[in-house]
């Protein structure tokens, strides 16, 4: 009897729930925030909430309606502006499912290491999150419909996903973008969205140096830049034929690998950057047979020289033109030769620039995919 | 309340009472000192666990069966033996508060923000008194239940979040050298030294010739996991990051990304849910039968409600917030622990030498 008692108070004590009981038809599930400043200097948030009720309804449910919501606020802080949304929302604000962070210009330029702070220690917020900047106010980025999924967060999401494999490693989850705001050059990027005819469109990399956006890279040297780094996973190189400058040659890399190792004699360094990649021919234009040796070795040779131009001319915008260590050779000093680094610490900025690269590239191909030669051109054979 | 325990559920026990809470602020406090030199922080104080082990074992050897009260009683008499019952009571008994408010406030911090903490408390010690009672052989076999869940979870928590490991984050290797690193070691020296507890265990073991293997073993074992777990973790988020972060596996827990598979942090809360249960049903046990042998008590089931009720009040009121706790894990804790396991053992033997006691 006694134990009887007992277990039905254990019972009733545990039914009536917890404090954090949620149901999930309570909880309004933001996909994407956006951190914009307004002309007189206020935090702008948006969000993209997904709407759950879109999302049970067939191809033939009725009338076309986005399946998601932005809304936006207005406040001194981001909470502040996040408060208007939980004094207004009808369901609570639920942030575990966020997928990315996406800075405005403008906030951008002034520094976006307060709103960071807030991103950090908000609950609910996970650090799988992906950073993204937009030379456009995040605002409009959030409102366009991607059309091919439903919530557009979740296919910026894919599509990055998709990059990671096939291209460059190049979104930063939040650990990362922090991890490189706190290193010595400071200097952390963020993929660049813009809007074209009111579809997304990824324009390339912001660099952030101390929180703030100091420049813009297209897409082409944002795989240059990761090709320093180490990201790179694939991506086409086009190599110029001998008869023909105009027609090309296209080489699929499939992987590559980038070592880079500081060698320091006195007061000289010198960085020995690596690059190996592998990959197949992917069409020729050039109209002739390719399968012979000096062939392959002609165009293993081309690859390796336009790779290395890019990443040369890359190094190059990093030391001379802006004159900021975006390659993270300072880091690299100070992991591979620590007892080096205090020498250049202090006047890093003035050394850096005069640091000498020496690149070695080695490309491959490793196959010609299905066929050997492509077509062979029978008017020319006929001359 | 005492049983017979397999030498297997010994090693497991003690995994358990070290683990869990190891892996909240720990790797946090020894990165902020130690940087990347943090695996030689960890190796160092896995040899002062391996003294503690060593003397634990020495004493057993010279006093069978006898734990470090009844030691104390056959050195120093009565007065010896209340005085080293109460002292090891009280840290046992402090130490359990500390950890479960650790506990609360993980809960709290990660996934049950509104709750208040006496609800975790207050939930805790049911499972405790309930354990408590039962003995410790049950406590043995939920040891056996528990471990193996544990460890292979924690397995594919390092393979899913291995794929964003750098290997640069973990250069240069002695990070900043010496000083960071002694001082890095003490915290979880700390940790290590928990292993004292087993004076307790070791006289209800079922293979006697196994005590040595058992401990020696548990200790490395510990020492293992914990150094690839801490290792894959500063690797994926940076040493930097870890030593910013209040709980930097937890949050490196939610890196585990593939495309089917998200949100993986929740997995390892539920996971370590289990062991800190252990580890905090060991510690109120170990509080409990020592307060009892303090005193000789013939059933030490009398002590079971009141010394739960302590250490519920307890854990509440001693810290105000999470900046107490950590404060008091850094400064005060090693040495007040360090008192009762290393130097109480230590003074132990050497007197017992001195006197020539058999």
């Amino acid at each position: 009897m006694k134990k009887k008692v007992a277990l039905i108070i254990t019972i009733i004590l545990f039914l009536t729930g917890c404090w954090d009981k949620t149901e999930v038809d309570d909880l309004a599930m933001v996909m994407a925030i956006g951190i914009d400043l307004t002309e007189k200097g206020r935090y702008e948030v948006t969000l993209q909430v997904a709407k759950p009720g879109v999302f049970g309804k067939g191809e033939n449910g009725g009338a076309k309606e986005d399946a998601f919501v932005t809304v936006t606020n207005q406040g001194k802080t981001v909470s502040d502006a996040m408060m208007q949304f939980y004094a207004t929302s009808p369901r609570r604000v639920y942030l575990g499912h966020n997928k990315m962070i996406i800075f405005g210009r403008r906030l951008s330029e002034k520094g976006i290491k307060d709103a960071l702070d807030w991103i950090e220690r908000v609950e609910g917020l996970r650090f799988s999150n992906y950073i993204f900047t937009t030379p456009n106010t995040a605002k409009e980025i959030l409102k366009i419909n991607y059309g091919i999924e439903k919530i557009p967060a979740l296919a910026i999401q894919s599509n990055i996903r998709l990059r990671y494999k096939y291209i460059a490693k190049f979104t930063p989850t939040m650990n990362v973008f922090i991890d490189r705001l706190m290193s010595h050059n400071k200097v952390s990027f963020a993929t660049n969205l813009g809007t074209e005819q009111n579809n997304l469109e990824i324009l390339g990399t912001g660099i952030y140096k101390d929180g703030r956006l100091i420049q813009y890279l297209n897409n082409k040297q944002t795989q240059d830049i990761m090709r320093i780094y180490n990201h790179v996973k694939g991506g086409l190189i086009l190599v110029p034929c001998k008869n023909n400058p105009k027609n090309y040659t296209s080489f699929d890399i499939l992987d590559e690998k980038t070592t880079l190792t500081p060698e320091i004699k006195g007061k000289k360094i010198t960085f020995h950057l690596n690059i190996e990649a592998n990959g197949i021919i992917e069409g020729t234009q050039c109209g002739e047979k390719i399968m012979t040796k000096e062939k392959i070795h002609q165009l293993e040779k081309g690859v390796s020289k336009i790779i290395e131009k890019r990443v040369r001319s890359m190094i190059h915008f990093s030391q001379k033109e802006l004159k900021t260590d975006i390659l993270n050779y300072a880091e690299l000093i100070k992991k591979k030769e620590p007892g080096e680094w205090p020498k250049f610490e202090k006047n890093w900025d003035k050394v850096f620039p005069t640091i000498e690269t020496k690149i070695v590239v080695k490309s491959s191909i490793k196959r010609s995919s299905w066929v050997k030669d492509p077509i062979p051109n029978k008017e020319k054979n006929k001359r | 309340m005492y049983g017979i325990i397999h030498y297997r559920q010994l090693i497991y026990l003690q995994f358990l009472v070290i683990l869990p809470t190891a892996l909240l602020f720990l790797p946090s406090l020894i990165a902020e000192q130690a940087k990347q030199g943090a695996w030689v922080s960890v190796l160092l104080a896995c040899l002062i666990g391996l003294i503690t082990a060593m003397l634990i074992l020495w004493l057993d050897k010279k006093f069978p069966n006898k734990n470090l009260i009844e030691i104390n009683e056959i050195l120093f008499g009565k007065i010896g033996r209340v005085v080293a019952g109460l002292l090891i009571t009280w840290t046992i008994v402090h130490t359990n508060s500390v950890i479960i408010r650790e506990f609360s406030e993980f809960m709290k911090l990660s996934i049950l923000p509104q709750t208040p903490i006496w609800m975790f408390v207050i939930i805790k010690l049911i499972i405790v008194i309930y354990a408590v009672h039962s003995g410790l052989e049950i406590i043995g076999r939920m040891a056996d239940f528990i471990t193996p869940i544990i460890l292979l979870s924690i397995l594919v928590f390092l393979l899913f979040i291995a794929q964003n490991a750098d290997g640069l984050n973990l250069l240069p290797l002695f990070g900043t050298g010496a000083k960071g690193i002694l001082k890095g070691s003490i915290i979880p020296s700390t940790w290590f030294s928990e292993i004292f507890l087993a004076s307790f265990l070791l006289p209800h073991i079922k293979q006697k010739n196994k005590k040595t293997f058992s401990l020696i073993f548990s200790m490395l074992f510990i020492t293992v996991v914990l150094l690839i777990i801490f290792t894959i973790v500063m690797a994926v988020i940076g040493v930097e990051l870890t030593a910013r972060l209040s709980l930097p596996i937890f949050i490196s827990s939610s890196l585990g990304t593939t495309l089917f598979f998200e949100h993986l942090d929740i997995v390892f809360v539920s996971v370590w849910i289990l062991g800190a249960t252990i580890k905090i049903i060991i510690f109120s046990y170990l509080g409990i039968i020592s307060l009892g042998q303090t005193f000789k008590m013939k059933n030490e089931k009398h002590l079971i409600l009141p010394l739960c009720l302590l250490m519920g009040i307890l854990s509440i009121s001693l810290f105000s917030n999470q900046m107490d706790i950590l404060h008091y894990i850094k400064n005060t804790f090693p040495y007040h622990f360090f008192i009762v396991s290393l130097a109480l053992p230590a003074l132990s033997l050497s007197v017992s030498y001195i006197r020539r006691t058999k």
